[in-house]
């Protein structure tokens, strides 16, 4: 038996079908001088599960934050199912937030805190019983029944993640915020925790939008990937095809796979201190300063001396260390001009290579694999 | 959807927006600040106020009217029996507090720093600070039976027999009221100097001394910094109470001290409101310039 | 320097005579309040009684000495304490969570409000009373007194409430209201519980400060005393070990409420820690 809390209405769900559920449009967020946001445009689709990579500083907490409601953009706007949330505050919205430290009620037990939402909220506040045994669903859906008169300090950092889950999946928000769901957690617990977010996202149809630092989590758990650069999305797209072109170099950099070299465009190939390749195809070729990319997979490394196939560019580097890590083993050089360079070898693919430290060798890979960003980073 | 089929939905949002950030969302905001700071300027502020407008008004035998004139303070600073209490209150306040101070910050060094035990440390701290849980009228009662001629400490001494005669200027004197009002006002230097000399992480000391630095060195730059806002807080409450006191002046020392609050007192026990409010108009000004000053050292707020 | 044992040795016995020197009154005041009726109220200690309680007390028909007549005034000042607590209480929580915010000119609010403890009693009273006296308003020790005390006692709540605000992780409110709970809600089901021992601590120190308030309370309290006053009163009269028996009574009484105060902590802090957080598992 629900009961509706006098003066309070939830935002109804509106908008046609077809529509995005959230809309974010041209959203500028400032605090005093300082800019976070900057023309912030996305569109997410109902049971999608989009992630959004930035390193600290580029405001993806603050985007969370203003998709949830705790505060307004400075200018833009917002919508969710069609209707305009400027103004809506927090708690109308039914937009949940997963917390990165968690949040969990500390006096309350694992079963009072997955129930406060629907116990507490300004509209359709469910009875004792009726919240009950939403609880007792909510634990088997996250598989921890059993916690139930369990207090939050007794329990492990990987049953906190999921109490907070399913605290904020029982009041069956619209949209799913998650921010840097798996930061707190340690490596092996992280691991299945991103199956089982997938899993559980997929069961529930639900539209999660889960921010992250970690490109590896990003790339792997999204149908949609944000990249945000110091408060600017850089790219939008399915994660193969922003690994397959990223946009910008700032994206290349936070993927985190690709080899990026500083130098200039001139006379139509791409030069630097001590080495110069021909442009790949299809690139422009207007001079100035640019960045050559490619990535860490691409690259072969043979003795100096070896003939270059057809197609393919090369360099001659230091070799400087490797690192193996189980199934790939990444070699890792000194250009002539300081700048680093990586070839990563996956062992199922290709056989090791004995390297000697401090000695050149020939680096090479397909030129149409590789671009050209006419910028450079800082 | 087109993105110019949003534009027209855009002008409405602008509204709510302003609407929200706007006169009702800002007051609501505000709501928390207006009790406190109500109650304070009405019945602080205003009173206050009332006592420096007073100060200029003329004073009859028992009455005072609102006509503005200079004589009330021309008396107070012309009679010896007015403007020494100004002194009085000068002179006392800085004895009691250096006093207070060189009694205290030992013992919130021995708590502080040289006790390692978090439980021991607590009980100890607990014990020096208990006595503020006590009526502090009774505190000054309880100095009559130590001090006077056969009261304890006389009979101590002379047990002891380090005079052959009762001191008398223990107790109704100057001396007397002093070593009541050192009792009284330590706790407040011993509770704030020894929670932020506990604060202290000792390895920061250790790595001092590492680095070889001496002990001088270590107070100078490790432990004053540290418990300066404790030592400001006890500071500012012992000049607080002991500029403002009137009830350990008017009983310990037999009426033979008269500090600021005691010329208040009296006048008001005669009626003369207005050299009264006086009085009150120079010690207002005592206790700004000193707490102006000791904020100078410290900003506390930062603090909390 | 610190693991110096001459040194800790010398400060141990240093602070053994200040624990002397701070409690020396309190044990002479103790000794002398079991005075036998013949004795007075200083040494040489006649005997061993309680008399001076039970005179206290009222259970003595006629004494040679005026019973104290802190009956009255005893009630009064609970009474008053108990309101005082209640609304410094009150004012200082929401001052402090005014605080939360970023509002401009913060620190002028943060020093109005210390002015209330900063302003010594007898200026307040002094103001107070003659601004009654002007708008002829008649003075009360639950109108004019009470409103006093608040002043005093209020900066203390609303430091100890800041203090506990700025040591407060918002982020289970803003939890609160993303499960859809409104302003309210949230502050009674989440912030409140969670700030308890800083309300119980608050609610203390103001019982405690107004109790014990004399100088506000002489000028602005009216006519009717509260005990405090009472007591003053009985300094220009002829002291008795009654009043000793009182102080050592009244000294009990404050002890015990700091006992209830600590045990109330205890439970509170205890209910929420029950349990120890377990290793990290692998699941």
């Amino acid at each position: 038996m629900a009961t509706v809390a006098a003066g309070a209405a939830q935002v109804e769900p509106g908008g046609a079908p077809g529509q995005p559920l959230l809309q974010v449009r041209n959203v500028t967020q400032c605090y005093g001088d300082k800019v976070v946001l900057r023309n912030v445009d996305l569109d997410v689709c109902a049971g999608e599960y989009v992630t959004v990579l930035g390193p600290s500083g580029s405001g993806k907490s603050v985007l969370l934050r203003l998709i949830a409601g705790f505060e307004d953009p400075t200018e833009g706007e917002i919508d969710i199912g069609g209707r305009n949330m400027v103004g809506v505050p927090a708690h109308l919205r039914n937009v949940g937030l997963v917390f990165q430290n968690f949040a969990l009620f500390p006096h309350l037990k694992v079963g009072d805190n997955i129930a406060y939402g629907l116990r507490n909220r300004a509209y359709n506040r469910l009875s004792a019983g009726a919240a009950d045994r939403k609880v007792d669903e909510m634990l088997e859906l996250v598989g921890l029944e059993g916690l139930k008169d369990r207090r939050v300090n007794q329990i492990s950092g990987g049953q906190r993640q999921r109490v907070a889950l399913a605290r904020t999946l029982a009041t069956d928000p619209q949209i799913v915020l998650l921010d840097e769901p798996l930061g707190a957690l340690d490596a092996n617990l992280r691991a299945s925790m991103k199956v089982e977010l997938r899993k559980l996202q997929t069961r529930l149809g639900a539209t999660f939008v889960h921010v992250t630092g970690n490109e590896e989590e990003a790339l792997a758990m999204a149908d949609r990937i944000i990249v945000l650069e110091r408060g600017q999305i850089a790219q939008f797209d399915a994660p193969e095809k922003v690994f397959a072109r990223p946009k910008t170099a700032h994206v290349a950099f936070a993927l985190s796979r690709f080899n990026l070299v500083g130098g200039r465009v001139e006379g139509g190939a791409f030069v630097g201190d001590g080495f110069s390749f021909p442009m790949p195809p299809g690139e422009s070729a207007a001079a100035g300063p640019a960045t050559y990319c490619v990535g860490y997979d691409r690259v072969d490394v043979e003795e100096i001396g070896t003939p270059l196939p057809e197609g393919y560019s090369s360099i001659v580097c230091k070799h400087v260390s490797h690192e193996y890590s189980g199934a790939t083993v990444t070699y890792l050089f000194d250009l002539p001009d300081g700048q680093h360079f990586e070839a990563q070898y996956h062992l199922h693919h290709r056989k090791a290579k004995r390297l000697e430290g401090g000695t050149d060798y020939l680096l090479w890979w397909p030129a149409n694999k590789a671009f050209v960003y006419l910028e450079v980073m800082e | 959807m087109s993105k110019r089929g949003m534009v027209e939905t855009r002008a409405g949002s602008e509204k709510a927006r302003r609407r929200r950030s706007s006169l009702i969302g800002r007051m609501a905001r505000y709501w928390q600040l207006v009790p406190g700071s109500a109650w304070m300027i009405l019945f602080l502020i205003t009173p206050l106020l009332m006592m420096i407008y007073v100060s200029f008004w003329t004073q009859t035998s028992y009455d005072i009217k609102p006509v503005l004139t200079l004589d009330n303070w021309q008396a107070f600073f012309t009679q010896s029996v007015y403007y020494s209490a100004l002194w009085n209150t000068i002179r006392v306040w800085l004895i009691v507090l250096t006093a207070t101070f060189v009694i205290a910050v030992p013992v919130a060094i021995y708590i502080g720093l040289f006790v390692r035990s978090n439980t021991v440390q607590t009980v100890l701290l607990v014990l020096a600070i208990i006595p503020f849980w006590t009526s502090f009228l009774v505190r000054i009662v309880a100095w009559k039976p130590m001090l006077g001629q056969h009261g304890a400490l006389n009979i101590l001494l002379m047990k002891a027999h380090l005079v052959t005669e009762p001191l008398s200027f223990l107790l109704y004197t100057e001396v007397g009221m002093i070593i009541g009002m050192i009792q009284i006002y330590l706790v407040f230097v011993v509770g704030p100097v020894t929670f932020m000399l506990s604060r202290i992480d000792p390895s920061v000391i250790e790595a001092a001394r590492d680095l070889g630095a001496g002990t001088g060195r270590i107070f100078k730059d490790i432990l004053l910094p540290l418990s300066r806002p404790g030592l400001v807080t006890g500071a500012i409450f012992v000049s607080v109470l002991v500029l403002g006191e009137f009830a350990t002046p008017a009983s310990l020392s037999g009426r033979k001290v008269n500090l600021l609050g005691n010329v208040i007192v009296t006048q008001v026990g005669s009626l003369k409101w207005a050299f009264a409010s006086v009085a009150g108009v120079v010690l207002t000004v005592v206790i700004a310039l000193v707490i102006v000053g000791l904020l100078r050292i410290t900003d506390l707020r930062k603090e909390v | 320097m610190y693991k110096s044992p001459f040194l800790k040795g010398v400060l141990t016995a240093y602070y053994a005579l200040f624990l002397l020197f701070l409690y020396g009154p309190f044990i002479v005041m103790g000794i002398l309040s079991f005075q036998p009726s013949n004795g007075g109220p200083q040494f040489p200690l006649r005997g061993f009684s309680v008399y001076w309680y039970q005179q206290l007390l009222g259970l003595i028909g006629t004494s040679r000495a005026a019973p104290l007549p802190v009956g009255p005034g005893l009630v009064r000042s609970l009474i008053l304490a108990f309101m005082v607590m209640v609304t410094a209480t009150v004012l200082g929580t929401i001052t402090a969570q005014a605080f939360r915010h970023r509002f401009k000119h913060l620190g002028v609010l943060f020093y109005l409000v210390m002015l209330g403890f900063i302003v010594p009693g007898v200026l307040v009273g002094l103001g107070v009373a003659l601004v009654c006296n002007q708008l002829e308003i008649t003075k009360h020790w639950w109108l004019t007194g009470y409103i006093v005390h608040v002043i005093y006692t209020f900066p203390f709540s609303f430091l100890v409430m800041l203090a506990i605000f700025n040591r407060f992780d918002r982020s289970v409110e803003e939890a609160s209201a993303s499960l859809g709970a409104g302003a309210a809600t949230t502050f009674r089901k989440i912030t409140f519980p969670l700030v308890f021992p800083g309300i119980l601590t608050s609610l203390l120190i103001a019982f405690t400060l107004s109790y014990d308030e004399f100088p506000r309370t002489m000028f602005a309290g009216g006519p009717q005393a509260t005990l405090p006053l009472t007591i003053y009163g009985q300094f220009g009269i002829e002291i008795h070990p009654n009043l000793f028996a009182f102080g050592v009574l009244s000294t009990l009484f404050s002890f015990a409420l700091l006992a209830v105060f600590a045990i109330l902590i205890a439970i509170s802090v205890r209910r929420r820690a029950r349990g120890r957080g377990i290793q990290e598992e692998i699941r």
